[in-house]
C-alpha cells in the first residue's frame, strides 16, 4: 500500500504523525521508517496492533514512565556497536557502550514488569549483564570510564612511574622541569601502548555480545516507537481494529485533523458510521455536506490501520488491503503535463491494474467532475461497472443518479434538513455568519439508503450562501423550466 | 597573583587582544594557582584556534599543561594529543568537524588541547555540566577576542591578554588595549524598552537609520552588533541619539576612531549585561619581532586601564 506525497498530504496524514514522538534517535528512525505492513506481513501487524493494545492498556504504569525517562537518555550507539567486529574501540567508544549497557540494565528491569502484565508477542528486550561485567569488574554502576591501572599489570607500572615524574615536574622549573618533561614524553608513549593494549583486550572480550548489543538497540527502538504510539492513542484516542477478510466496518469514525479545526471554530465532527464489502458502494448527497471529508476519513483511517496504528474509531473492522487508491481530481498529484482530468484518468488506470493484483481499497470522488457531465456520467458508470466487478471494495462520490442506480448499497450524507432550513433562513436574515448557520443546519452524518433517487440541495446550499438575488432567481427559473418527473426537487427556494 | 583575582567569579573568559598575547600563559598560571589552593578547575575553549603550522611536522605539543583532577572539555580526534592519563565523564551531544565534544577528568597531570563549543547557550550548558561534576571554577579560553566572544552570560569575568605580538607601536598597542577593556566595562543601560522587532541591512542604512531615529532620537537599541557601518551612518545625522544600547560590550563590533567621533558627538553607550574585567595581562615579547621595553609597557597599559594589571613572563604570575 502506498501512497504519494501529496494522498498523504491529502488524506490529513501528517496531523496524526506529527503527534506521533518517539523519545529516542532510534525510535525516531522507527517512526521515520514507518510504513504500510505487507501482505506477507500480515501476521506481524496483527501482533503490532495487538501489542499496542496491551501498551495502551497498561495506563500510566510506574515502570513505563521509567521506561520512557531511560528512552529519553538512550543515544544512537549503533556505529560504535558494529566497530566491536571491526576493530578495538577507544576509551570515549568503551565509555559510550558501558553508559549503555548501564541504561540497558535499567530499561530491562522496568521493561521485565511491564512485560509480566502486557504479556506481548514477539517483543524482548534482554539485559546483557555480562558484557558490562567486562567494562565494570567492580560492579561500581558508575556512569563515567576510565582505563584503570588495577586492570593491567604493565598499565599499572608505568602509571606509577609516570605519577613518580609529574610529581618532580610539579616542584621544579626552567631546564630541570624542561629534562623531565623530555623524559616523561617516553613514558606517556610505554602509557599509551599499555592503553591501547588493555582496549584491545577489552574489546575481544566484549565481542561475543556484539549480537545480543545489536539486537537490544533493535528491540529499543521498536519499543519506544511501539509506546509513542500508545501515548498517541492516549491523546487522539483510537481504538484496536479487527483485521477481517474482506469486509470492512467503522462505527463511530472521525478524522483527528478535521474534529480538531472544527473544534477550535467552536463546532464538532460527526461521527461516520459504515460498513462496506467487495464491489463498489456509492455515497451521494448535498454539496457541502461532507462526503470528501467521509472519504479522507476513511482513507486515513484505513492507512493508519496498515501501518500499525489505530484507527480513530469507536469501533473498527478492516481488511488487508494491498492498495490504497485515492482517485480525486483536485487531489491528484498534477503528473507534469496532465490536467486534472488527466491525472484522475492516470490514477483510475493504476487502480484497474492493482485490483487485478490484489484486494484494493478503491475511492473515487466524482470522477472527471472536470469534463462535461454527459461524457463524466459514461465515464463514471463504466469505472462503477469495472470495478463493482473487480472484487475490491469500492467507494463512489457521485452526484449521478444513474450511477447510484446501479450500486446494491448506497450511502448518503444527511445534509440540510428541511425543518433546520427555515431556521437557518431565519438566522441569516437576522445577520448571523452565512457558513456557521450553513454548518449548523447541515447533518454530516451518513446513512445507508435504498432508494437512488438522490436529494437535490444544491439550490438550498446557494440559498444559505447568499448568492447574489438575481443569479439565484436565474438559477430557479432553471429548475422550473427542466422540471421532469425524475427531477424531483423537494425544495426550490422562494416557491414554499 | 592572578589566581586570586579570579577568586569572586566561577566562570572566567580569558581574552587575547591577538595570537601570542600571553593568553596560555596566563591560562597555566591560574592552573597552577589552583593546584596550590587545592580548587578543582575546569577547562573549556570557545571553538577551537585554527590549526597550528608545527601541527604538521609533528613536533607540535599542546601548550596547556593541567593538574590531575582537573576537568576539560576537547573534541573526541583532539584526545589522541592530550597525554594526561583521563576519565571520560560525558559526551555533550555538542559537534565540532573533530568530533563531539567530550568531558573528561585528568587522572595524572599533562597536556591537553581544548576545543569546546562556540554557541554561547551551548557554553552555558557545558560549564553548568562541568560544575555538576564538582569543578569549583571554570575557565573559558576564549581564542581570539572579536572573533570569538566571550559574552556576559557565559562568563562572569575576563582576563584580557595583550603584548608586543599585536604590532610594533607600543603607543597604540597600549591604547587599542585601554579601548577594548572600556567596552568589556561600559556601564548597565537599566531595562530594555519592548523593540520593534526593525531590521536593518535591507536597503540603505543611513536611510533606515534616519527613519528609525524619527521623532525619537534619544536612544538607540540595538539587539545585535553596533557596527563600524553603523556608526558612520549615525555621524552623517545632523541629530544624533544620546546613548547607544547594545547587550554586552562584546557586540561593539567597533574601531577607536569611530568610538572616539561619537564619543565626541556626545554619544554614550550602555549595555544591558556587564562583563567584569579582572584583569589586563601583558607580555613584553613578540612571536613576530622587537619586545617591548617590560617596564615601560606595564607602566603606560597600567595608566590607561582601570583594572589589575600582570606581567605574565614575571615570576609573581606564577604565585
Amino acid at each position: 500500500m502506498e501512497l504519494t506525497h501529496k494522498q498523504k498530504e491529502d488524506i490529513g496524514l501528517a496531523f496524526v504523525l506529527d503527534r506521533l514522538s518517539p523519545l529516542s534517535p532510534l525510535g525516531r528512525e522507527k517512526k521515520r521508517a514507518l510504513e504500510p505492513y505487507a501482505r506477507e506481513e500480515r501476521g506481524a501487524l496483527e501482533r503490532e496492533l495487538e501489542n499496542l493494545d496491551r501498551a495502551v492498556a497498561l495506563g500510566d504504569h510506574p515502570a513505563l514512565n521509567r521506561f520512557r525517562q531511560g528512552l529519553m537518555q538512550l543515544r544512537d550507539i549503533r556505529a560504535t556497536a558494529d566497530r566491536l567486529n571491526e576493530r578495538s574501540l577507544d576509551q570515549v567508544e568503551l565509555f559510550e557502550l558501558k553508559r549503555y549497557l548501564l541504561l540497558l540494565s535499567e530499561l530491562a528491569a522496568a521493561f521485565r514488569i511491564l512485560e509480566a502484565q502486557a504479556r506481548w508477542e514477539g517483543l524482548s528486550l534482554r539485559d546483557v549483564s555480562q558484557a558490562l561485567a567486562v567494562l565494570d569488574p567492580e560492579g561500581e554502576r558508575n556512569p563515567t570510564f576510565s582505563l584503570r591501572a588495577s586492570w593491567s599489570e604493565e598499565l599499572a607500572a608505568v602509571r606509577a612511574e609516570k605519577a613518580g615524574i609529574e610529581k618532580r615536574i610539579a616542584q621544579t622549573s626552567g631546564e630541570e622541569r624542561e629534562g623531565l618533561l623530555t623524559r616523561r614524553t617516553g613514558i606517556v608513549a610505554r602509557e599509551a601502548a599499555a592503553e591501547q593494549a588493555l582496549c584491545e583486550d577489552l574489546t575481544r572480550r566484549l565481542r561475543p555480545w556484539q549480537p545480543a548489543i545489536a539486537e537490544s538497540l533493535e528491540a529499543l527502538g521498536r519499543l519506544d516507537l511501539l509506546f509513542a504510539k500508545a501515548a498517541l492513542v492516549r491523546e487522539l484516542g483510537g481504538r484496536k481494529p479487527t483485521l477481517t477478510e474482506k469486509e470492512l466496518s467503522f462505527v463511530n469514525m472521525v478524522h483527528p485533523a478535521v474534529a480538531d479545526r472544527l473544534r477550535r471554530q467552536g463546532a464538532r465532527f460527526t461521527p461516520l458510521s459504515l460498513s462496506l464489502s467487495p464491489g463498489a458502494a456509492v455515497l451521494t448527497g448535498a454539496n457541502m455536506g461532507g462526503k470528501s471529508v467521509c472519504l479522507k476519513t476513511l482513507a486515513l483511517n484505513i492507512y493508519l490501520t496498515h501501518c500499525g496504528l489505530f484507527p480513530f474509531a469507536q469501533r473498527a473492522a478492516v481488511p488487508f488491503f494491498d492498495q490504497l487508491c485515492l482517485i480525486r481530481g483536485e487531489g491528484e498529484d498534477g503528473r507534469e503535463g496532465l490536467s486534472s482530468f488527466g491525472g484522475e484518468l492516470m490514477a483510475a488506470d493504476g487502480a484497474a491494474r492493482a485490483v487485478r493484483e490484489g484486494f484494493c481499497l478503491v475511492l473515487f470522488d466524482e470522477f472527471a467532475r472536470g469534463t462535461n457531465p454527459a461524457e463524466a456520467q459514461r465515464f463514471q458508470q463504466g469505472a462503477f461497472s469495472y470495478f463493482d466487478r473487480s472484487g475490491s471494495v469500492c467507494l463512489f462520490v457521485t452526484h449521478y443518479e444513474a450511477v447510484a442506480a446501479r450500486a446494491r448499497r448506497r450511502f448518503l450524507t444527511r445534509g440540510i434538513r428541511d425543518m433546520d432550513l427555515a431556521e437557518g433562513r431565519r438566522r441569516i436574515e437576522a445577520g448571523a455568519d452565512k457558513l456557521a448557520v450553513l454548518r449548523s443546519c447541515m447533518d454530516y452524518g451518513i446513512e445507508e439508503v435504498t432508494a437512488a433517487d438522490l436529494p437535490q440541495r444544491a439550490l438550498a446550499v446557494a440559498e444559505l450562501l447568499g448568492v447574489e438575488g438575481e443569479l439565484l432567481s436565474a438559477i430557479r427559473a432553471e429548475y422550473r423550466a427542466e422540471y421532469r418527473p425524475e427531477y424531483r426537487p423537494e425544495y426550490i427556494p422562494g416557491e414554499d | 597573583m592572578l589566581f586570586d583575582l579570579i577568586a569572586p567569579y566561577t566562570t572566567v573568559c580569558l581574552a587575547g587582544m591577538c595570537k601570542n598575547a600571553g593568553k596560555t600563559t596566563a591560562l597555566n598560571a591560574l592552573i597552577r594557582g589552583a593546584r596550590e589552593r587545592g580548587v578543582s578547575l575546569a577547562l573549556t575553549s570557545i571553538g577551537r584556534d585554527g590549526e597550528r603550522e608545527d601541527l604538521i611536522t609533528g613536533t607540535y605539543k599542546p601548550p596547556i599543561y593541567v593538574t590531575g583532577g582537573t576537568l576539560f572539555a576537547t573534541a573526541r580526534e583532539l584526545l589522541q594529543r592530550c597525554d594526561a592519563t583521563y576519565e571520560v565523564l560525558s559526551l555533550t551531544g555538542v559537534y565540532t568537524p573533530l568530533g563531539e565534544v567530550a568531558i573528561l577528568r585528568a587522572l595524572s597531570d599533562g597536556f591537553v588541547e581544548l576545543a569546546g563549543p562556540s554557541m554561547t547557550e551551548q557554553i552555558v550548558a557545558l560549564t553548568e555540566e562541568m560544575e555538576g561534576f564538582g569543578a569549583q571554577k571554570v575557565l573559558i579560553d576564549g581564542a581570539l577576542f572579536r572573533r570569538s566572544l566571550c559574552a556576559p552570560e557565559a562568563a562572569e569575568g575576563v582576563i584580557l591578554a595583550t603584548g608586543a605580538s599585536y604590532g610594533p607601536n607600543m603607543q597604540k598597542t597600549a591604547e587599542d588595549t585601554a579601548f577594548v577593556a572600556r567596552l568589556l566595562t561600559l556601564p548597565e543601560g537599566g531595562p530594555w524598552p519592548d523593540l520593534q522587532g526593525r531590521r536593518f541591512g535591507r536597503g540603505d542604512l543611513y536611510d533606515e537609520l534616519s527613519d528609525a531615529l524619527e521623532g525619537t532620537g534619544e536612544a538607540l537599541y540595538v539587539a545585535g552588533a553596533f557596527t563600524d557601518a553603523m556608526a558612520s551612518a549615525l555621524l552623517r545625522r545632523r541629530t544624533i541619539p544620546h546613548q547607544v544600547h547594545v547587550e554586552d560590550g562584546t557586540r561593539l563590533l567597533l574601531s577607536r576612531e569611530s568610538y572616539e567621533k561619537l564619543a565626541a558627538r556626545g554619544v554614550s553607550f550602555r549595555v544591558r549585561r556587564r562583563n567584569e574585567l579582572v584583569a589586563v595581562t601583558v607580555n613584553p615579547f613578540s612571536a613576530y619581532g622587537t619586545p617591548y621595553d617590560p617596564a615601560a609597557f606595564y607602566e603606560l597599559v597600567k595608566s590607561r586601564v582601570a583594572v589589575p594589571v600582570v606581567n605574565v613572563l614575571e615570576k609573581t604570575i606564577w604565585n
